[in-house]
């Protein structure tokens, strides 16, 4: 672990923003409207606060671990099969989360500009440029986020205030959506927006020093929280929530929305173009961290090498999703339990029980 | 008729063919001299036998066909013995009048003092005679030269007399004096050619390197800046200047630097452009690596930021390490006006390297695939002015930018008397003529224009290069897919650029990664009063530029208003 790439404060926000970022881009949003109607937005708030009792947690077991990922813990924990059983579960959420996100805004790109354009050569241009940027490495991707993000973050937000003219305020009522029960009980699951916590579990050795680890960790849920709640309301005021909008990116037809005069009428393209870019770095990011997950397993010395057969399963398994109705129950009916149950059950009481045995191991040693 | 019969006699007698046949083996390999080494002659030491040094030094410098090789062998007379000497120089190189008036003539003149010394004791005189030791008396008494080398090695010897020193051998010495009496003739300073400037310095280096290092020289008062000699190519052993603050740089980047001079194996360096390909760390990415500069005053600025200059004998550039891609955005001028105007400027500059860039690839994109960015009436004039235009975009832009590169190219090389007429013709060609022949649209020639005059505004001569090999880049990224297609291309581009280094430098520092961007090296410039630290990026042994109140008169007048008051 001593001979990883460390980055700075800013690179981890820098990542971690375009990890919420890309939720808004790929529609995120539009999922938790669908459970719970108009009391998404009181869902994002209820469930923010969820996730920022568990980060605390997560921050307050992860302290003794110095240098170490939820892989190291599990190690730790429960020796080497432990470890590789979680590295197979962290392998699949990352690939099959990757692979939706591609698949699924290479669709909507082919929708949108690339009618003749097989939907297999738009992958394939997705790939080589994430190939190239995961063999530069961590420090590359991070760096290329640092540049990247002011624009992400620029577009995303002027989108919201741009759309604030066609807000109906009244399209937030009922404040319950679904129902009481819908928006605070039953839909814990969409605790999965909060894919930003999986991440923290990975990127504890990369930090440069370990003391701001929890600050960013819990910034980074703060952030993600204001984000979702900015783009559930900012979605559910511009249409009515009835309105299905799942054959495009709701945030591009957010963008269909912006006139600026008579002069500038569709500037959708230039939005499109800022995504593509943080697309790109996300799913940088993602191979890079499967890429480390596999490296961890097999023992190899570099996960540079492992990064054009990872690319490669990426893109098979991004095609072999037989068509959007397919993706989008995948995303929705199974990927969503199966991160919920990894990150917030399993992950943590991996992490509860290993804190509490090196407590253990603590308190020993100094009875000896 | 004499000549109709010769021409008679041409048709039917045979003649000799008289076609002047010389060529040289194409296959370098057929040559048998490859483990030859770069000097012919193995070194030696000097011997205390003139003849033997006479013999070698003849041979060494092929004196039987070199013309401008002086071999002068005259006769010192040192208490009362006779020596024979031997001067070696090279014509044009050395200064005659130092030579004849400082060199040959005291050593050639009677010397009345000898080594004897009388003194009497008891009445009865005494003559006491000291040891002898010419080389301390020649080199104490009869050469009035401010420098002056004792060498025993030849190879040493030879490298100063071939940068215009003269050896002096003699007999019975088994070393050689090397005096500096360069005297060659060479370029005055002039005013910078390239990197012009309103407010500031108008001088720039020359092809001397003394003469550079003489101006930082005076340029920095300070006895920290530190000039360092070496040199490179085991033939042509080219001068190399490695100059930096010795309290402000960093002690890893000056010897990085020196190692990486010091481990080129080549023949030979002709210019800085040599070597700065020779030591820059990736040498398959277009983008300069170190900051190239014909002006003092730059040098001197980048010098007191904590980084290192090399200045190449015969070149009159400076190579500055490390480099990083903002060095290349900015100008001279930045730092002589205030900064807000050159904020100005640099908003301009940025917008200028962001057409010269992609505004062909864009116009590609847009025309291709995403149309309904253009707003409706312009589209309509486009399409207009296409219509009559039978060849498809990426054919029309591609056909204006190589004419265009070429008219550039063409412009350069031309004698100047007749470099109007290329401007002319380029005009004509790419413009009226053009458009009114319906091989482009006019909109083309408005977006190649702007992309020609954008890239004038580059102030880097380097990433002007760069910005044009990877337009075309863009051209072609755009017709593939459009803006998706030039969003991949600048994405790789990014990262390729996050990965980079520059003598260990990140290149795209200090914003990838994010360092403290108050210093005095970041794109846009703060008051000078605020520019307190120094780039992050260059690790220096002063982080400090400045204090924090730099401007003391503005807190001294507030003190003197409180004592008055």
């Amino acid at each position: 672990m001593n001979n990883v790439e460390k980055i700075g404060k800013a690179e981890v926000i820098a990542l971690y923003i375009i990890i919420i970022s890309n939720n808004i881009i790929i529609n995120i949003p539009t999922i938790i409207i669908d459970f719970t109607g108009t009391g998404a937005w009181l869902n994002v708030i209820y469930l923010t606060l969820i996730c920022l009792i568990f980060i605390l947690l997560i921050c307050k077991f992860f302290k003794p671990f110095v240098n170490f990922d939820i892989l190291d813990v599990s190690e730790f924990l429960g020796g080497k099969i432990l470890k590789f059983i979680i590295a197979i579960a962290y392998f699949l959420l990352f690939m099959i989360f990757s692979a939706g996100c591609l698949r699924y805004f290479a669709d909507n790109l082919q929708n949108i500009y690339f009618d003749n354009s097989p939907l297999i050569f738009l992958i394939l241009l997705f790939i080589i440029p994430i190939v190239i940027s995961c063999r530069a490495g961590l420090k590359a991707i991070s760096s290329t986020n640092i540049i990247l993000i002011p624009i992400t973050v620029f577009s995303i937000l002027t989108l919201f205030f741009v759309a604030s003219r066609d807000f109906v305020w009244q399209r937030l009522f009922p404040v319950f959506g679904y129902g009481i029960k819908e928006t605070f009980l039953k839909n814990i699951p969409n605790l999965f927006a909060f894919n930003v916590v999986a991440y923290i579990y990975f990127l504890k050795p990369f930090l440069k020093s370990e003391t701001y680890y929890k600050k960013i960790s819990v910034a980074a849920v703060i952030m993600c929280g204001i984000y979702l709640l900015l783009s559930v309301a900012t979605l559910l005021m511009s249409f009515a929530f009835i309105t299905q909008t799942d054959e495009t990116l709701s945030i591009y037809i957010l963008t269909r929305l912006i006139n600026l005069g008579k002069f500038l009428q569709r500037v959708d393209a230039l939005f499109i173009f800022i995504w593509i870019l943080a697309i790109l770095s996300f799913l940088s990011l993602n191979v890079f961290i499967i890429s480390h997950i596999v490296k961890k397993v097999i023992n190899a010395k570099a996960s540079s090498e492992l990064v054009l057969p990872i690319s490669a399963i990426l893109f098979t398994i991004s095609l072999s999703f037989k068509d959007m109705a397919t993706l989008k129950f995948i995303i929705r009916n199974i990927y969503k339990y199966y991160y919920c149950i990894l990150v917030f059950v399993v992950s943590f009481f991996i992490l509860l029980f290993a804190y509490i045995k090196k407590e253990k191991k603590f308190l020993k040693r100094k009875e000896q | 008729m004499n000549s109709f019969k010769e021409n008679l006699k041409g048709l039917f007698l045979y003649k000799p063919t008289q076609n002047y046949d010389f060529v040289l083996s194409e296959n370098n390999a057929s040559n048998t001299d490859k483990d030859i080494p770069p000097n012919f002659l193995p070194d030696r030491d000097v011997s205390s036998n003139l003849e033997q040094n006479y013999d070698y030094l003849k041979v060494q410098y092929n004196s039987l066909i070199n013309s401008d090789i002086i071999f002068r062998p005259f006769i010192i007379n040192i208490f009362g013995k006779s020596y024979n000497a031997l001067l070696l120089g090279i014509d044009g190189m050395i200064s005659s009048q130092l030579v004849n008036n400082f060199l040959l003539r005291p050593l050639m003149e009677t010397n009345s003092n000898t080594n004897k010394t009388h003194y009497t004791k008891n009445g009865i005189e005494f003559k006491k005679i000291k040891k002898a030791n010419i080389e301390d008396y020649i080199f104490d008494k009869l050469m009035p030269q401010n420098t002056i080398k004792k060498f025993n090695k030849f190879s040493e010897i030879s490298k100063s007399v071939n940068s215009g020193d003269c050896a002096l051998f003699v007999d019975t010495l088994n070393i050689a004096f090397v005096i500096d009496v360069k005297g060659f003739e060479s370029r005055g300073i002039d005013t910078p050619k390239n990197e012009i400037v309103v407010r500031g310095s108008q001088e720039a280096f020359v092809e001397k390197l003394r003469t550079n290092t003489s101006i930082l020289r005076r340029l920095i008062n300070s006895s920290e800046l530190i000039i360092e000699n070496s040199s490179v190519g085991t033939v042509s052993k080219t001068s190399v200047a490695v100059c930096y603050m010795k309290n402000i740089a960093n002690s890893s980047l000056v010897e990085e630097v020196k190692y990486r001079l010091n481990n080129i194996d080549v023949d030979y360096i002709v210019s800085s452009g040599n070597v700065e390909q020779l030591i820059q760390d990736n040498s398959k990415v277009a983008f300069p690596q170190l900051i190239s500069t014909e002006r003092p005053d730059k040098a001197v600025n980048h010098l007191l930021e904590g980084r290192v200059a090399i200045l190449v004998n015969g070149s009159p550039y400076c190579l500055i390490a490390p480099g990083v891609f903002i060095d290349f955005l900015s100008s001279p001028e930045d730092l002589n006006l205030k900064h807000q105007y050159s904020n100005l400027l640099k908003v301009i500059r940025f917008i200028a390297t962001f057409i010269s860039l992609f505004l062909p690839g864009i116009y590609v994109a847009i025309m291709n695939y995403h149309t309904e960015l253009v707003p409706t009436t312009l589209l309509f004039t486009i399409a207009a002015s296409r219509n009559s235009v039978p060849f498809p975009v990426i054919f029309e832009i591609l056909l204006m930018e190589v004419s265009f590169e070429l008219i550039r190219e063409a412009g350069l090389r031309i004698p100047t008397p007749i470099g109007p007429t290329i401007g002319i013709i380029g005009a004509l060609v790419l413009g009226e003529a053009a458009v009114s022949a319906n091989i482009v649209s006019p909109v083309l020639i408005i977006i190649v224009a702007l992309t020609g005059i954008c890239s004038f505004a580059i102030p880097d001569f380097s990433l002007n290069f760069t910005f044009r090999i990877y337009k075309f880049l863009y051209i072609f990224l755009g017709y593939l897919a459009g803006l998706f297609g030039i969003a991949i291309g600048i994405f790789v581009q990014i990262t390729l650029l996050c990965n980079l280094r520059s003598f260990g430098a990140s290149y795209l520092a200090p914003y990838a990664p994010l360092t403290n961007l108050n210093t005095s090296i970041s794109y846009f410039i703060s008051p000078i009063w605020k520019r307190e630290t120094r780039g992050d990026f260059l690790n220096t042994k002063r982080p400090k530029e400045q204090p924090h109140f730099s401007m003391k008169w503005l807190t001294w007048k507030d003190k003197n208003k409180e004592r008055k008051d």
